[in-house]
């Protein structure tokens, strides 16, 4: 009971901030203070690497990889029958092209969009996953455990991997510029359509009074911007959402060993914070397929939008 | 316990179909969602910055609300 008796006295709660801050630093990016890789200030940027940045490449290598991998057989023409993980990765390519390419862009345009659509989606599907997985955790565990790396040397690679979250698309600015290419691709898919001045003339109706546009075009051109904001917010906070209702259900085992004694710690977490987490991630990859999904979905409908203007 | 592949590959049809026509529906939520939250917001910051609070919050808040219910209205009224 300590640490209520401590709360009530107003001093700080030692638990309480300890699992907060592990928290934070699970969700939030390593700050520049601990970059996995030092690189020169340009032009005032900073552009040592951090580990959403290091997160970010993994990812790009893990997507160029895998669909390098599921391609093989189609570039060297051996195999016109797709079989085992090729055939796994074609259901889910025409899956994309046919459900979401398809009835929303229009058929006649999905050879030019559907490659990025499905970068879109194998990429946040990919960074969502990875996030998903304890990778780095499991390093120091292994680090403090069996080689006994100090946890203060700030020196050491495996000190400086551990801080910061593994959900790249945890970051709103990663999800932002994901959303950047979406408001990119709206323009061009409507410029490439209907000329440039002509995209800008389809976002506001035609043949209404001149005062109704005096009202309408700054609508438009805010709701313009809107919509990537919405995508960005989205995927960021389900991202980031997940991953504190997981470590908050940890946390109880941590403050009930603290509260009352090391032996409820156990207790709580063997019949609440573990089976409910058990529970929470099967939610979580179902979380993160919707997501990629729906990302995609929506950026699939802005660009059809942009094309095929209805008022 | 074998699986139906005829019950599944109905079920991902009808899922996929679902959310096909659901798709206007999200984009307009998500928008109204967006555009309330991300006006707000610009509305605070720029509070902060010029000191005027709360009346730039206020602004954000309503012209969220108000373009937000256009897009709705768009996708709801669609002919």
């Amino acid at each position: 009971m300590k640490s209520i008796e401590a709360n009530q006295a107003g001093a700080p709660n030692d638990i309480s901030d300890k699992i907060s801050s592990a928290i934070m630093d699970h969700v939030s990016n390593s700050s520049l203070d601990h970059p996995i890789l030092h690189l020169p200030t340009i032009f005032g940027i900073n552009f040592s690497v951090t580990k959403h940045v290091m997160m970010l490449w993994v990812t790009a290598v893990v997507v160029f990889s895998i669909s390098y991998f599921a391609t093989r057989r189609y570039r060297k023409e051996e195999y016109p029958v797709p079989t085992g993980f090729t055939n796994a990765f074609e259901t889910v390519v025409d899956f994309i092209r046919n459900q979401v390419v398809r009835p929303n862009i229009g058929a006649e345009f999905s050879r030019f969009w559907a490659p990025l659509i499905l970068t879109l989606f194998f990429f946040i599907l990919t960074a969502n996953t990875i996030g998903l997985i304890p990778i780095f955790e499991f390093i120091g565990g292994i680090a403090r455990f069996v080689y006994n790396i100090s946890p203060n040397d700030d020196h050491h690679i495996v000190n400086r991997l551990l801080h910061g979250g593994a959900t790249a698309t945890g970051n709103f600015n990663v999800t932002a510029g994901l959303a950047t290419v979406t408001f990119f691709g709206i323009i061009v898919a409507g410029s490439l359509k209907h000329g440039f001045l002509g995209h800008w003339k389809n976002l506001a109706p035609p043949g209404q009074p001149f005062l109704v546009y005096i009202i309408l075009i700054p609508i438009e051109i805010i709701a313009m911007f809107v919509k990537p904001f919405a995508l960005t917010m989205r995927l960021a906070a389900n991202m980031t959402g997940g991953h504190i209702a997981i470590l908050s259900i940890m946390s109880f085992i941590f403050i009930f060993g603290d509260m009352f004694s090391p032996t409820a710690g156990i207790a709580v977490g063997a019949l609440v914070s573990v089976p409910l987490n058990v529970a929470i991630s099967g939610l979580e990859i179902i979380v993160i397929l919707i997501q990629a999904y729906v990302f995609t979905l929506l950026t699939a409908i802005f660009i059809g939008m942009s094309i095929h203007p209805h008022h | 316990m074998p699986i139906d592949q005829s019950y599944l590959t109905k079920v991902a049809q009808m899922f996929s179909r679902i959310v096909r026509q659901s798709g206007p529906y999200m984009t307009a939520s998500y928008t109204l969602i967006g555009a309330i939250i991300g006006l707000s917001l610009g509305g605070y910051f720029f509070d902060e910055w010029l000191d005027t609070a709360p009346w730039l919050l206020i602004a954000g808040l309503i012209i969220g609300l108000v373009i937000g219910f256009y897009e709705m209205a768009k996708v709801v009224f669609r002919k």
